[in-house]
Order: structure tokens, then sequence, then C-alpha cells
């Protein structure tokens, strides 16, 4: 049986103008060299320890220069899941919360975040949003295997989403360990939903999403109502890059400062080590990953999603791919990586 | 009274055929090599081992044959070190025959075969915990050849599907999903649908051969090829070796 050619042969990456808003520009105009750029499209096109990608685009500028789908052309405007990307978007609208006064700070704890729930888990009352936005709860919530708790949510077993997550144990005092999971940002989300009186996912939609111009996006929501916040949202590869560009405007999107530069600062700079990490030597802000060593912080989601941002040269690079479960077959970040630096290195400063 | 008798007369001439027919059990054990190709899952073709387990109620009665053989197998499929779990069963497969032709040393017979299959995927590996399946209810014409001489035998069956139910997995959800035993039933039922030709195709071919037909042990070659072209083209290829002893 023969099987299918699993990506389709490189032909161009010059972009198509969709009128979204994205300006389009040449990579000469931009400083990129295109022979270069085109070796590289050709290899994310041919290699086949690659079999996953989908999508590769680049943007330098707040210009689109590169685009290129692998598997589907339409997927130009089909919005694929980004999986735990949906985090550094969650992260975003934490930052707009606090700067609207509907949170205090990122000091407060549950006790006064959510008053209503956090009577029946009161061990859990002293958690504070920064513990959350920083993966510290403290809260034994795994996102391994069948039976973790991410995939439990994903199955939407727990009738009550909030209660499912605070009933279980802990497993360090909050603040004390980093523990990458999914239930600190669905934590994050519900508290958003308490104090903007919206689903998350209406909420982003008035202050971030329609702001940025983004029209092919989705949020999914539990069944409880709660707007997850570590995993989610539907996007396509430009809508993910207009978060990157949001990012590299420090928060400015055409002359409207959306979230404060000062946010965006405190969201991107390392609060976890990458030795604490221990995520391919990244260190960790508010749900970003930061690559201190190459000067580049990303949105990464499960299965080869993201959003690569590098102030220094005003570049964005964003991947999306086939997820896999086993990271060994997946577009990891080590691959991804390789095509960034690639991309990277015939960037002109 | 009457009506007992009634009964009574009833039952016997419901049951005449049964109580005079000829019946035989007849047990296999199959090793299986399966690929199978997806093209929900980007027609990528995974393959592997898989051992398989029939039983066959043969009932021959004087012009004609009817036989139940359910069957199921398990195994494991994989494609660039990626592993994936396969369960096919097969609960209701029947076929009638009838004699075409019959000479000292051959026999032709044909019918009708009619049968419900279900296969699922788990790809751990790949899609976690999604459950892609494919199923058919359906009918198939089917010839058997026997041939035989100095006290062995060869056999030749062959069936290939005219028209019948099926379906087959079309899209995997991209967050929420379910993966219960309830879905291993619902799911292949809750979407079929009609077709012939123009739908899917299952063809089966088995090359009996019995080398002492008084010892009730034969061995068998199986190629079965099924393909639904409604929607995602799903398709898997079968070959087997087969063991069977007939009591």
């Amino acid at each position: 049986m023969q099987e299918n050619d699993l990506k389709l042969p490189f032909k161009t990456f010059a972009p198509v103008d969709l009128h979204d808003g994205w300006e389009i520009a040449t990579p000469a105009q931009e400083g990129i060299d295109a022979a270069e750029l085109t070796a590289v499209y050709k290899e994310f096109h041919e290699r086949g320890d690659l079999w996953q990608v989908r999508s590769l685009l680049v943007f330098r500028n707040n210009k689109l220069i590169a685009e290129s789908y692998t598997k589907n052309p339409q997927e130009i405007t089909q919005p694929v899941a980004i999986w735990s990307c949906t985090k550094q978007v969650v992260a975003i609208l934490a930052g707009i919360a606090v700067e609207q006064g509907l949170i205090g700070s990122v000091s407060e704890n549950l006790q006064t975040l959510l008053p209503e729930v956090i009577g029946r888990f009161p061990e859990k009352g002293e958690i504070t949003l920064q513990n959350l936005l920083q993966m510290q709860s403290g809260i034994a919530f795994s996102n391994e295997g069948f039976g973790g708790e991410s995939n439990q949510l994903l199955m939407q077993k727990p009738a009550n989403s909030l209660d499912f997550i605070l009933n279980l144990p802990k497993r360090s005092a909050a603040g004390e360990e980093f523990h990458y999971n999914d239930g600190d940002p669905h934590l994050v989300s519900a508290i958003l939903q308490r104090h903007t009186g919206k689903s998350t996912k209406t909420w982003a939609e008035e202050l971030l999403f329609s702001k940025l111009g983004m029209k092919n996006y989705d949020w999914v929501v539990y069944r409880d109502g709660i707007t997850p916040g570590a995993f989610g949202i539907m996007a396509t590869p430009r809508e993910m890059a207009r978060i990157g560009q949001l990012l590299l405007n420090k928060g400015l999107w055409k002359g409207e400062q959306i979230v404060s530069s000062e946010w965006i600062e405190e969201m991107t700079s390392v609060k976890i080590t990458a030795e604490k990490a221990n995520f391919h030597e990244k260190s960790f802000g508010y749900y970003w990953w930061i690559d201190e060593a190459r000067g580049i912080v990303f949105m990464a989601g499960h299965g080869g999603q993201h959003v690569f941002v590098k102030p220094s040269k005003n570049l964005i690079i964003v991947s999306t791919a086939d997820k896999t479960e086993d990271e060994r077959f997946g577009f990891n970040l080590q691959k991804a990586f390789e095509i960034v630096d690639a991309i990277d290195s015939i960037v002109r400063n | 009274m009457k009506v007992t008798k009634a009964l009574i007369f009833c039952t016997l001439l419901f049951f005449r055929y049964p109580l005079l027919a000829q019946k035989k059990n007849e047990i296999a054990v199959e090793s299986r090599f399966l690929q199978l190709k997806d093209a929900l899952n980007q027609g990528m073709v995974y393959g592997g081992p898989h051992i398989g387990f029939r039983y066959r109620r043969n009932i021959a009665f004087e012009t004609w044959e009817l036989r139940y053989e359910p069957r199921m197998a398990v195994g494991v499929l994989f494609n660039r070190g990626m592993i994936a779990a396969n369960f096919q069963v097969s609960p209701i497969d029947f076929s009638g025959l009838v004699p075409v032709f019959r000479s000292e040393k051959a026999a032709v017979r044909a019918g009708l075969h009619f049968a419900a299959n279900y296969c699922y995927q788990l790809y751990p590996n790949q899609m976690g915990a999604h459950l892609f399946w494919s199923s058919e209810i359906g009918f198939s014409p089917c010839a058997e050849y026997d041939y035989r001489w100095k006290n062995r035998k060869i056999t030749l069956f062959l069936q290939n599907s005219v028209a019948g139910f099926v379906s087959h997995t079309q899209e995997i959800p991209p967050y929420f999903y379910s993966l219960t035993l309830a879905d291993f039933v619902v799911q292949p039922h809750c979407t079929m649908q009609f077709g012939s030709f123009n739908t899917y195709n299952h063809t089966n071919l088995t090359v009996s051969f019995t080398p002492n037909v008084s010892t009730h042990h034969s061995f068998a070659l199986g190629a079965e090829y099924f393909n639904i072209y409604a929607g995602k083209r799903f398709q898997s290829l079968t070959y087997s070796v087969q063991w069977k002893k007939s009591f």
C-alpha cells in the first residue's frame, strides 16, 4: 500500500494579499536574503523528519514577508488548534484586567479573586494570581497521560472544572515550585470571568481580538461555561502572528495601547530560570517562554505550534504542525529552533 | 389440547431441517499482517502483525449450507517508530451457499454473505486517545470451489461486497473529545451511510488446503481488502495464514 506524500512540494513563499490588515513586503525590502530564505522553505517542505509541519510564516517590521503551507493551502484562512499558545494570550488578558482595575494586582490571592469558590477549598486560598501566571500554584495537576487531569478536562469529564482543579492535592506550597500544567491557566481564565462579568472568550473578543483585527479564530468553551485558559483557541497562523506583533509593538496596535508596555515587559521577563523550568533550556515569564541566549520570546503549543518573537531584529516567525502526543515524533522545539536559527541567520540587523 | 398439538407440529416442521442437517464446527487461529491507510491521518500507512481467532458453525442441509462465522483480531501497527493499536471484530457473519456444480472431484457453491464488521484504531503516539473506526454492515455474493484428490482437498473462497452501510471517522475534534465504551458501539452506527460500489468495496479471498480430510486439520492463506470511498478514504489490506481444526 502506497503512502501519500505527507507534504506538498515547495512552490513559493510569496504571500497572498487577503486584505486582512497585514502589509506584504518582499524579503529584499526588509533585509532578508531571498535566495537563502528559499533554501530554508525548500528544506521545510522536503525534510523527511519534518513530516508533521503545516505552515511557516515570516514577518518583519510589521510586514508579512513569507508564507507557505505544506499540507493544505486552505489553512491560510482555516483556524487550527493552537493548544498551549492559548496560555500566552491569557497572560496578556490578565495584564489588561489588572490595568483596567478589574483585578487589584497580581499579588491578590484566590480568597479575594474567587471568594465564592475558595470557601470549599480554604487550603488553596493563599495562591496568588502571580503564582498562577508562573505555574507555581503548587496544585498537583498533571498534564501527562490518559489519566492525567488535563485529559480529564479534554474529555470534559468533571462537571465543574474549578472544583475539579481546586480539589486536587497540593504537591508544594504556593510559589515554591515551578510545575507546568493546564490547571493554573484555567484558574486564571475563571478569575477573568469572575471579575469581568463575561466569559473570557467574549471579553477577549472585545478587548483584544477585535482590536487586533482577528477574524479567523475561535475559542472553545468548557461545558460549565468557563473558557479554558490552557488551551482552546483555534486560529490561523496569520492571526497567531498578531499576538506576536502586539508583543513586538510593546502593546501598541494601530495607535491604541491595548496592553501596557510595562505589562509586556513584566510578562516576558524571566520569572523562572531555565534551570528550574527544565524545558529545552528555556526560561519562563508569565506563560511566555524566553530563550535568553537567542534573545527570543515565544509562544509554544502542543505538537509544534509556535510564535517566535525576536525584538532585536523586529522579526516574527510562526510555525504550525500536526500534533503528536510524543515529542520524539513531533515538530519539537529543537527542530523548530533549527528553522528559526536558519531564518535568523539570513536577516540583516 | 388441539393448540398444543398444533404447536408441536409447527415446531417439528420448523426445526425439520436443522434436525436433519449435518452440523460441523471449526475453529481457526490466524497470523495476520495488516496495512491500514487513512486519509484522515494524512494518508499515512500503518502496518503490523495481528493475531486473529474465528469460529465457524457449519450447518449443511440436503441442498444448501448455512455458516455462521464470528471472528476477531487484535494487533499493533507501526509507522515511523510510532505505534497504534488495532482491533477488529465481526460478531455477525452469515453465509448461505447452494451447489452450482458437483462432480466426483470438484464442487462449486455460490450464495450470499451478510456480515457486520467493525475495526477500531487508537494512535497513542500520534493522536492520543482519539478513537478511529471503520464499520460495515453489508451483503456480498460469495462463491466456493472445492477440489479433492487422494484424500486431500483444496478450497477457494471468494466474496465481494455489493451493497451495505459503512461508516468511518470523518474528523478529529480539535480539543474536546470522548472515549467511552459506548463510543465503540454508538459512533460506528450513528454515521453510517448506505452505498454500493460507489461507496465501498470489501473483497475477501481465501485458499484452504486440507492435507488429509480425515484428520480435520487444514491451513489457509487469506487476503482481504476493505476500502471506503465515501468521505475521508479508508483502506485496509490484510494477509493471513490460518490454521483450522474442525470437529
